[in-house]
């Protein structure tokens, strides 16, 4: 029963990202969307890992936690380069590629 | 030498690729004198074909720790309880990356020569994509096979973001990047989701679990798989979830965006073969009709795509949204008791489409940059005879590597029962002609521009081509095993894909 309540924690945080995902046009604001699906993600392994008894849940956490890490880097380093390219973040502007 | 290190001789392949893509990284900044470019190129060369050779010699002559698995000469070595197994199709996988990795080679240097970018971050970039490859090979945990789909996702956001000159890359790089991201965000939750039904995330246990599958825990599986196919939907660029790729395919150099078509849709594929067939198999009647959907899905919308692009490249890309669909064609029928078949089947496409499109984006390369495709016949036969031979394979001429992959995939899925999915998969076929044919023609006959200069292209570029083009229809003589005649190259395809289908299914 107790289990509920951090799922629909999870539930909340996930929509928020794919909300803000879909609504927001900033490039680093999608990246914050991106990390707060992840995080749900996370308190969905930590619940069923208590729900479980293993620690697998637990150590797979710790993996996306770095993978979010490694993830931003890269996508830091393409906004750095996006920046001095267009001077916008904004991202309707790189939509030019159209048949 | 000691036994108990003898056993993991069987991870040789994979932990050359790693310390060749780490070694990269340090030689980038500290290879000074002489020429650097060359020596990261020999480098990249030196560790992909090692791990070429290494991979076909283990299964060739499997050694100690390799355990064998039925009658067809399969094997299956397997460490840290679990998490990392070595079996023929983990080998089939690092093999076709590696050759993937070696045959893209020359054209990104010649790219990078053209002065578009940096040489050395290009080496070690493709190393550590071929190196996540051979994690997702060796896969025998969901979430292993996660983490290598998204090593190589990472280094492939990179090498598309290298070329700083190209007008679409920066567009290219950061659709690709968000979506990629995203994808990767709904993927891991169906991860929690099937984590959450069954307790664990190695593919062993979750076999187990899906078989007795308690009905209270259904539906969390469910919703689990449907997150999940979604992910790998967008991976291996299915429709619906394939509009990212016509722009990244167009924004980035042509030997990259074949890397792209070929080697990082392969590697998906892989994932979904062990994720589905090998992890998920007792609830193959709840994801069967999801791969069909989407396989139906990406023939029609990529077919009416592909019909209506102008530029060659984008063709192509829709192109290989419909080819996807032919493969989920054979992943769908990996569903039902004809499991092994299946599997055969897919694995032989998916090196048919490996090599076939290798050649075709390599042309297209080629052709693109020395005026065109009007008349290349005339001004270099012998390119033009290489992409004629990958067009045909394309569209699945007989006797073409292409039109082996078609007959197995589209047998087992009449066998499967999924008669209206091979017949659709037929009508599209023929469809295809309509997008492909004009590209012949205007190879065959087009008429010259005005300076008809014959392309230039360097010697890698044309043993890569020829190799490429040359190993198509090598395939392609395959289907002469149907009137019972035996051809070397493509029996040991056909045989080495058999052992992939026995080490999955039990």
């Amino acid at each position: 029963m107790a289990l509920h309540a951090p799922l629909l924690v999870a539930a909340a945080l996930f929509s928020i990202g794919v909300g803000g995902f879909v609504a927001r046009r900033n490039v680093f604001a999608l990246l914050m969307c991106i990390e707060l699906m992840l995080n749900a993600v996370n308190l969905v392994f930590v619940t069923f890992s208590r729900q479980w008894l293993s620690v697998e849940g637990h150590v797979t956490v710790l993996l996306v936690v770095a993978l979010a890490a490694a993830e931003a880097a890269v996508a830091l380093a393409i906004v750095i380069m996006l920046f001095r390219h267009r001077e916008t973040l904004d991202v309707d502007v790189f939509a030019s590629m159209k048949e | 030498m000691n036994t108990q290190l003898a056993t993991y001789l069987p991870l040789a392949p994979l932990a050359l690729l790693v310390l060749g893509a780490l070694l990269a990284l340090l030689l980038v900044p500290s290879v000074r004198h002489g020429d650097p470019d060359r020596t990261m190129a020999w480098h990249a060369g030196m560790v992909n074909l090692s791990a070429l050779v290494l991979s076909v010699t283990l299964w060739v002559r499997p050694v100690i720790g390799m355990e064998p698995v039925g009658a067809t000469g399969a094997f299956r070595a397997t460490y840290m309880g679990g998490a990392l197994v070595v079996d023929s199709l983990s080998l089939l996988l690092v093999a076709l990356a590696s050759a993937g990795a070696l045959l893209v080679l020359p054209g990104l240097m010649a790219a990078a020569d053209r002065g578009s970018f940096a040489h050395g971050e290009l080496h070690a970039l493709l190393l550590f994509a071929v190196a996540g490859s051979g994690v997702v090979a060796s896969a025998g945990d969901v979430f292993t096979g996660f983490l290598g789909l998204e090593i190589v996702a990472l280094s492939v956001y990179g090498l598309v973001g290298l070329d700083r000159s190209r007008p679409g890359a920066h567009e290219a790089v950061l659709k690709y990047l968000l979506l990629g991201a995203f994808a990767s965000a709904i993927l891991l939750l169906g991860m929690a989701f099937l984590f959450g039904a069954t307790g664990s995330l190695s593919l062993g246990r979750l076999q187990a679990a899906a078989v007795h599958l308690p009905p209270a825990r259904h539906g969390l599986v469910m919703l689990g798989l449907a997150a999940m196919v979604a992910g790998l939907a967008f991976k291996v660029a299915a429709a619906p979830f394939h509009m990212w790729s016509a722009d990244v395919y167009e924004g980035a150099v042509t030997p990259l965006t074949g890397f792209m078509a070929t080697v990082v849709k392969v590697t998906a594929f892989v994932f979904g073969l062990r994720l589905l067939v090998a992890g998920l198999a007792g609830v193959g009647t709840d994801w069967q009709p999801l791969l069909a959907a989407l396989a139906a899905a990406s023939m029609v919308v990529g077919n009416l795509m592909a019909m209506n692009q102008r530029k060659p490249k984008r063709m192509m890309a829709f192109s290989s949204v419909v080819h996807t669909g032919y493969m989920l064609v054979g992943l769908a029928a990996a569903a039902g008791s004809t499991g092994t078949d299946a599997v055969q089947a897919l694995v032989v496409y998916l090196v048919a489409y490996l090599l076939t499109n290798l050649a075709a984006f390599g042309c297209l390369d080629v052709l693109e940059r020395n005026g065109g495709l009007d008349g290349a016949m005339q001004r270099n036969p012998g390119l033009a005879t290489a992409f004629v031979v990958a067009l045909l394979s394309l569209v699945g001429f007989p006797m073409t590597a292409g039109f082996l992959g078609k007959y197995m995939v589209f047998s087992v899925a009449f066998g499967a029962g999924l008669g209206w999915l091979g017949v659709l998969a037929i009508l599209s076929s023929m469809v295809s002609l309509a997008y492909y044919m004009p590209l012949l023609f205007r190879v065959l006959s087009g008429a010259l521009p005005s300076p008809a200069a014959p392309p230039s292209l360097a010697t890698g570029e044309r043993v890569a081509l020829a190799v490429s083009s040359g190993l198509v229809l090598v395939l392609g003589a395959g289907i002469l095993a149907v009137a019972g005649w035996m051809v070397p190259g493509a029996h040991w395809v056909a045989q080495w894909a058999l052992q992939s289908g026995a080490v999955l299914l039990p």
